[in-house]
């Protein structure tokens, strides 16, 4: 009941907070749209590796799937990193940063510049520490505030929170992807303020404890908790393994090998991690901008022409088509691939052995879309931890540091911009390749079926690239 | 304009041998020479289709050149570019919100306003005050490329946005 309650109230938010639709939830791009020839190199790039990587392929027998790494412990360092005091040490912090998160946003100067709560929350934590785990791995189901206060209560009252209810396995991940959902409205539409992205923290929080206590905190972390969920994703592309106490240097992206989406709810979230991206750069465009124009005039229809509750209806429905309509693409050519294949295996199934290839590319679109803001906004950080609430303190000595966004050269971000899309779109193929290997019936088949999966792979690798090359309409 | 050039190819050039590297360390030590082969070809393949679709010159418009063209000389890419802004009822009066430079110009903007307020240009982190009734000028130079959004900083309201091509 409680849970319903609290999830009711979050469905509600988007109606409560007001904005128009507008850029993002802070920071701003500063990148110039890709140039045309760079674009259509990017492309062509795309499909002609494709092609080659499958073409390397054809006559060889791929023994990938075991690959090679190297042993990092011998190095001090990473001894350090398992004992347990650092670990306790990386726990305590990670609390600490969100009770003072929530803290300087409920009485701290309500300004996000000077706060210190939004520069750490959209920038240090959302893309920071999302790409520090794709690098390093999940660090997140250690560190996980709310997972460590769980602990905590559970030591502290000497028992284990396994739930009050069974956890319908029939919801899947939904949980999970509601919250996605609405994270992402509230970084697009949200108009988060200091203020304002505590409350959510704070609601955020207690839905944890509701879920916790209402299905045990298993379930909860693995089905339920947006972050557990999307960084247990990202964490599978990292160049570091941890096995056994131990840690290991292996290729990226190799940890999405051999394995495939538990739940079609995982699907729909890992495309929504592209479409998400996609919906926010797409809204940018000048075609994208004037389809929002049309779905407002359409909401504004049953909502009051120019209503804010229709723009921000408007706002909601475009952003649930997203991820749909990179499904629609999905299955669609999942099914070509189903028939030319040959495969007597359940559309489904298939959908959920290929899901993880669509991993790096989803990757690379963060990436590619966002990276910029670590450097404009991240700078800002070092000022303001002096005075995180923004009282006039200087605890640091920093806090009279100029605002200095580090603006790239256009032309290295540029060039950055594709250079990733085209490494997410080669590990994509590669690993669509290994799993057709692995599903389908015969070697040959697996080759037929890679056509439909290459212009897949090359649909959305364009739609990225296109996205990127528009001239930027609006703020 | 030699020096960007030049460093756009090294950076194609390390990007390969970065590339290359990488599928070096990660080759099991009983791969063939045909892989290798591969990858190279492969490698030079794109490289190659790099260089094709590049574009000889350097990608924004240039300035046109009088005399011969000369990399010590600073004026001749840098020009001084004007742009004039009306502000009226909180939005920017009819006409181009985007305003287009060169790296390296200098640009002046004239910003007339009916009200009082702060104009404020991101990236650069320009502010200037609006007079009622009065024009005022900003002017920099246009060092950092990129797309910079400027607004009234009091309202919040998005007037548009200075491109500086490289």
């Amino acid at each position: 009941m409680a849970r319903l309650l609290s999830f009711l109230f979050i469905i509600f938010l988007p109606f409560i907070f007001p904005g128009q639709i507008h850029a993002h939830a802070f920071g701003q791009l500063y990148n110039l749209p890709v140039p045309f020839w760079l674009y259509l190199y990017g492309g062509a790039a795309a499909i002609i590796v494709s092609f080659l990587v499958i073409g390397y392929f054809f006559n060889k027998d791929s023994n990938l799937e075991k690959y090679p790494t190297v042993n990092l412990s011998k190095l001090g360092l990473f001894s350090t990193l398992t004992k347990p005091w650092f670990v306790g040490f990386l726990k305590l912090a990670s609390v600490f940063l969100l009770f003072l998160t929530i803290a300087c946003g409920l009485v701290g100067e309500n300004n996000p510049t000077v706060n210190f709560n939004m520069t750490f929350f959209w920038v240090i934590f959302v893309l920071g520490f999302a790409y520090f785990v794709a690098i390093f791995g999940d660090l997140w189901t250690i560190v996980n505030p709310w997972k460590v206060l769980t602990d905590f209560i559970e030591k502290a009252f000497g028992k284990n929170l396994v739930g009050i209810i069974k956890y319908p396995k029939l919801l899947g991940y939904l949980p999970a992807f509601t919250f996605y959902f609405l994270f992402i409205w509230l970084e697009l539409f949200g108009q988060t303020m200091p203020f304002s992205l505590s409350v959510v923290l704070l609601i955020y929080t207690l839905a944890n404890a509701f879920g916790v206590v209402l299905i045990g905190r298993e379930n909860w972390f693995k089905y339920c908790e947006f972050f557990s969920v999307f960084f247990r994703i990202l964490g599978k592309i990292s160049a570091v393994e941890a096995r056994g106490g131990r840690f290991y240097l292996r290729v990226p992206f190799v940890g999405l090998l051999g394995g495939r989406a538990d739940n079609f709810g995982l699907v729909i979230f890992i495309l929504f991690m592209l479409s998400s991206t996609a919906f926010d750069g797409f809204k940018s465009t000048a075609v994208g901008a004037a389809a929002v124009r049309i779905l407002v005039s359409f909401t504004g229809i049953f909502l009051g022409q120019g209503s804010f509750l229709a723009v921000q209806t408007a706002g909601v429905l475009g952003l649930l088509l997203s991820p749909l309509i990179f499904l629609y693409l999905y299955l669609m050519l999942l099914a070509f691939a189903k028939v030319l294949s040959g495969s007597t295996q359940p559309l489904k199934e298939l959908a959920l052995d290929f899901a993880f290839s669509l991993i790096p590319i989803a990757f690379v679109y963060n990436v590619a879309h966002y990276y910029t803001l670590i450097l404009t906004e991240g700078w800002n950080m070092i000022r303001i931890i002096s005075d995180p609430f923004g009282f006039g303190w200087n605890l640091f000595g920093t806090s009279g540091l100029a605002t200095n966004p580090l603006i790239v050269s256009a032309n290295i971000g540029w060039h950055l911009q594709v250079g990733i899309i085209l490494v997410g779109h080669i590990a994509g193929v590669y690993l669509a390749h290994l799993v057709a290997l692995r599903v389908f019936p015969s070697r040959k088949k697996a080759l037929m079926s890679q056509l439909p999966m290459l212009v897949l792979m090359v649909m959305y690798t364009m739609i990225g690239l296109w996205i990127l090359a528009q001239p930027i309409v609006g703020g | 304009m030699i020096g960007q050039g030049f460093l756009q190819q090294l950076r194609g050039i390390s990007r390969q041998i970065a590339f290359l590297a990488y599928f070096v360390y990660i080759l099991p030590s009983d791969m063939s020479l045909k892989f290798i082969l591969y990858i190279l070809g492969a490698l030079i393949l794109l490289g190659g289709l790099f260089f094709a679709f590049r574009p000889k010159t350097v990608q924004a418009p240039q300035s046109p050149v009088v005399t011969s063209e000369s990399t010590t000389s600073a004026n001749v890419a840098n020009k001084v570019k004007t742009f004039e802004l009306v502000v009226r009822d909180n939005k920017l009066a009819p006409g181009p919100s985007t305003l287009s430079v060169v790296q390296g110009d200098d640009v002046v903007i004239k910003i007339a306003s009916d009200v009082n307020g702060e104009f404020h240009l991101h990236g650069y982190d320009k502010f200037v005050d609006l007079e009622k009734d009065a024009t005022v000028e900003l002017k920099f130079n246009a060092n950092l490329s990129g797309r910079f959004p400027f607004e009234l900083e009091d309202t919040k309201t998005d007037l548009g946005a200075l491109e500086v091509n490289p």
